[in-house]
């Protein structure tokens, strides 16, 4: 039994750490292939500072080297130089909330809380659906379990690129998911048939959890025994460490309303509102005085009842302060190429393309907690850099070479276009 | 009195200037449409109505002018007309262009700085203006609301005239209603749209599926393949106006197409009966020409009889009772190829493309497809045949595994009309209005689905023309709508921008010369300023 449990344990550590054992094998034998890029843009969208017009960007083991304008970035020798000085660059976009990262079974419902589940088995990379994202301009995206059960397992973040999982894989676990209200409910007379068994079932396991972590803490720490390990349970340790956040399904006023009040004030978790519709965003205040993220949508407007007028609800939480601030697919409701136009309509509804451009890309990697990778075009982050013909957000404008990891994964000079 | 007496003159100018008008449209039409040229359906009108206006002109003095001056007018047919002035006055336009002098005690609205488009045609439109559809003897002004509250959110995009399918059926709704089984999955609840009491999207003839993550529908991407055969059963189409509050302009036209359904021309055994049904009616036709020949000049008052009754009359008696109506010819059908409307279907495959393409070839009538998916893979088929497009550039469908090249959807495909000369009008990805609160995907999406027409490579003027003149010509109302010439109806729009960018609001609607629609006082979308 205690053999059991250990090839187990070594097994869910190995995949903690993925990208340490396998992706440095891969980077040994693929070191030739990736690429030094010097790519000369018209304009550079880089997500921190003000747009550099006539920039430069230098690429070399998959990294960003160094970016700036044209005139103060020397290329050295040995670069291909891309030209786009016709074109705009930015960040690779990031999706907070999608489905499309591989297979589709992401509900088991026989319980109604699954920590034990993980999706990353089940990842396809650069499947069908990737494809076309890319050529939307989407390069990293939260790959997460359905929304049948309160907890429906953590999911993971990954690349849209080519290669292999653990080439595509930025972080296993990646996130939790945690569903309130809608529909993990349960039509069948047991616990969890209505919102007050429900937030029970939600408190029950993360207090199992939690305690777990705890002892497994103080073991650390010298100051008790080794606990049993539990599967089950083995994940919670990352989330209660504050190292990934929760991703919460959650919508409507009075439901988000317990996310803040379960996830982040009673648990102390990092928690993302992943869709946060209806009228939820009248509690915005509260979130913003808690730096709460939010990654609207997929729906973007609330019919107002009582004015019988459409209301922008990313606008709404904009006005209510909330600084960590997106939009999302939750692919394939809305395809995973359209990430850009979910951002687009909350523009048209009110927000402001500058903050939308940042609510793609950087504020999407804080809320994920992968900006220290990706999410800006800075000295040192991923290569992840999307090229297009005009601000991404003008449904006119299309998108004519992607780079992932310093490697050109879409180029409408050598493919078709494909969005 | 000077005044009074100059505004008759005017009225009277109209008319002698919308006949005008009308006359030079159809020549140019160019080959597209030569065939639904001049002794189609429009002449005939022609022949009517500038006498029936004339009677009603010496009945009732002009109306009141309105003038809208200092925008960039979008004319669509013709050059932009910068900083220009257009005069409108009895639902129609009376003047247009630069050097416009405004009457006085005309309506002015200063348009300075805004944009003026023809209102968008929407050539797929549903649940609006027309809650049920009208049944067997009902009349379908009977089931006109002209306050339906959903024609403000169309207004609001731009929206001012559109098709509707009267034929009951459609997407997730019909395939409950014919009591098929739903698509569910385990343990999701039944009605997962609990939130939204609206239906959320109609997407039509969508194959659509649930969402597993969240129960909303989705639309499919996997390969398409043909139909298979099934029967005959056309549907019915109707052309409304949205003259919000004005019952008596709503319905523009009824039976605007030939529309069988998908699948009901394919296979030999349809095609065999698809052929006979023409030529009998082509015989019709011919019979009852010659028929006109010979009493012409005995019965000079006579008004063309029914189509249908000459064509019964001229097929077999006892056919006729033997088959129960067998023999009865389609008005519709002789319409068709008396090239007064256009045959309408579904057509995604290349086979199906081609198949219908040959077809209308070889019977000669008009054809518009629907879907259009690879249409982009036969362009000279689809070009030669002189067929039209109703397409939807988002919708998308992979290609078939091992022919990635050779199958599918290609965003590139209005670029690619374009350059073929295929007239193609843009469709949203769904009919109907939807307030469930996904954004950008219902029918007030249409000048955004034109946007992406412009990222698939087609040109600004070109995609305009695909919410505007070019649906009006496949319903052969060119002659009323989709453009801003002097002479047709007076629907307007004022914008805040281009007609296709994204942050571009409508700010006044006006449906045949009235404002049915102001953004500010409606307040249906947001309001507020763009720093």
């Amino acid at each position: 039994m205690f053999a059991f449990g250990r090839s187990f344990f070594a097994v869910a550590l190995f995949f903690c750490m993925p990208i340490g054992l396998a992706a440095q094998e891969t980077d040994d034998s693929d070191k030739n292939q990736k690429p030094k890029l010097a790519i000369h843009v018209g304009k550079i969208l880089t997500s921190v500072g003000d747009p550099i017009a006539n920039g430069t960007i230098l690429v070399s083991d998959g990294k960003i080297e160094d970016i700036g304008p044209r005139s103060e970035i020397q290329v050295p020798e040995g670069y291909q130089e891309i030209d786009h000085s016709d074109h705009f660059a930015m960040p690779g976009l990031i999706d907070a909330h999608s489905h499309v990262g591989g297979s589709r079974d992401l509900n088991e419902m026989v319980y109604q809380t699954n920590p034990e589940l993980r999706n990353w088995d089940q990842v396809i990379p650069h499947n069908d659906q990737l494809k076309v994202a890319i050529a939307g301009g989407v390069t990293s995206i939260c790959y997460i379990p359905g929304s049948g059960t309160n907890m429906g397992g953590f999911g993971v973040l990954m690349k849209t690129g080519p290669g292999k999982p653990e080439d595509v894989i930025m972080r296993a676990p990646g996130v939790l998911k945690i569903a309130q209200a809608g529909n993990p409910e349960r039509r069948t007379g047991e616990t969890g048939s209505g919102r007050m068994g429900m937030n029970y079932v939600i408190r029950q396991q993360l207090r199992e959890g939690q305690m777990y972590v705890r002892q497994w803490d103080a073991f650390q720490a010298g100051e008790a025994p080794e606990p049993e390990f539990n599967l089950r349970l083995e994940y919670f340790k990352p989330l209660f460490h504050r190292e990934i956040p929760v991703v919460v399904h959650t919508q409507q006023y009075q439901v988000i309303q317990s996310t803040v009040r379960i996830l982040h004030d009673e648990m102390n978790l990092k928690v993302v509102i992943d869709h946060g519709t209806f009228d939820a965003y009248k509690i915005g205040k509260e979130l913003a005085k808690r730096d709460i993220p939010v990654m609207a949508g997929p729906r973007g407007f609330l019919l107002d009842r009582d004015q019988g007028q459409v209301v922008g609800i990313v606008n709404e939480y904009e006005k209510r302060g909330i600084k960590v601030l997106g939009v999302n697919t939750d692919a394939p409701v809305i395809p995973q190429e359209e990430l850009f136009f979910q951002a687009a309509m909350a523009v048209r509804y009110g927000w402001s393309e500058e903050r939308a451009i940042k609510g793609l890309t950087i504020q999407a990697a804080k809320a994920l907690m992968i900006d220290d990778r990706v999410g800006s075009l800075e000295k040192g982050k991923d290569a992840d850099i999307v090229i297009t013909t005009g601000s991404i957000l003008d449904p006119r404008n299309h998108v004519t070479e992607v780079f992932i990891d310093g490697r050109s994964v879409y180029d409408t000079k050598v493919d078709r276009q494909r969005f | 009195m000077s005044v009074r007496t100059n505004m008759i003159s005017t009225g009277l100018l109209v008319i002698v200037m919308s006949c005008a008008a009308t006359l030079v449209t159809a020549q140019d039409d160019g080959p597209r449409n030569r065939r639904r040229g001049s002794e189609g359906r429009r002449a005939q009108q022609r022949e009517v109505k500038p006498e029936k206006a004339a009677d009603e002109q010496e009945k009732k003095e002009a109306g009141p002018i309105t003038a809208v001056v200092g925008g960039d007018i979008h004319t669509v047919t013709g050059s932009m007309i910068r900083g220009g002035t257009l005069l409108m006055q009895d639902g129609k336009i009376t003047e247009l262009g630069n050097d416009i002098e405004v009457p006085e005690g005309a309506t002015i609205i200063d348009a300075t700085g805004k944009v003026i488009t023809p209102g968008f045609v929407a050539i797929n439109m549903s649940g609006l203006g027309v809650r049920s559809a009208p049944q067997k003897q009902d009349k379908l002004n009977d089931a006109l609301d002209p306050f339906d509250r959903n024609m403000k959110f169309a207004l609001g995009v731009g929206i001012t005239s559109g098709c509707v399918e009267l034929s009951s059926r459609g997407g997730r709704g019909r395939r409950r209603r014919n009591g098929e089984p739903e698509e569910r999955f385990l343990g999701l609840d039944p009605n997962p749209e609990e939130y939204v009491t609206e239906a959320l999207l109609d997407y039509g003839d969508e194959d659509t599926s649930l969402c597993p993550c969240c129960g909303l529908p989705v639309l499919p991407t996997e390969p398409i393949t043909s139909r298979p055969p099934s029967q005959p059963q056309p549907r019915k189409f109707a052309a409304l106006k949205l003259s919000f509050g004005n019952l008596d302009s709503m319905l523009l036209e009824e039976n605007v197409f030939y529309s069988p359904n998908p699948g009901s021309l394919t296979g030999a055994l349809n095609r065999h009966n698809w052929r006979r049904e023409v030529l009998k009616a082509k015989k019709a036709i011919q019979a009852e020409a010659d028929k006109k020949k010979d009493t012409n000049t005995a019965k000079p008052g006579d008004k063309e009889g029914t189509a249908s009754k000459a064509g019964a009359s001229s097929g077999s008696r006892t056919a006729a009772s033997s088959s129960r109506g067998g023999s009865r010819i389609n008005p519709e059908l002789l319409r068709l190829l008396k090239h007064e409307i256009a045959l309408r279907i579904s057509a995604d495959t290349v086979d199906e493309i081609k198949d219908m393409a040959d077809l209308a070839s070889e019977l000669d009538y008009d054809l518009i497809i629907e879907g259009g998916t690879e249409a982009w893979l036969v362009v000279d088929d689809v070009s030669q045949s002189e067929t039209q497009v109703i397409y939807t550039p988002r919708r998308r469908r992979n290609a078939r595994r091992g022919a990635e090249e050779t199958s599918g959807s290609h965003v590139g495909s209005p670029g690619i009309f374009q350059k073929a000369g295929i007239p193609f009008a843009v469709s949203a990805l769904s009919s109907s209005i939807s307030l469930g609160g996904l954004a950008g995907r219902d029918l007030s999406s249409l000048p955004l689905e034109a946007a992406f027409a412009v990222r698939g490579g087609a040109d600004e003027k070109t995609s305009l023309a695909a919410i505007t003149i070019t649906p009006a010509r496949m319903l052969g109302l060119e002659d009323r709508i989709g453009s801003i010439e002097v002479g047709k109806d007076a629907d307007i729009l004022i914008l805040n921008g281009p007609p296709l960018d994204y942050r571009t609001y409508v700010e006044q609607a006006i449906v045949d010369g009235k404002v049915c629609y102001d953004r500010a006082k409606d307040r249906v979308y947001p309001v507020f300023d763009r720093e």
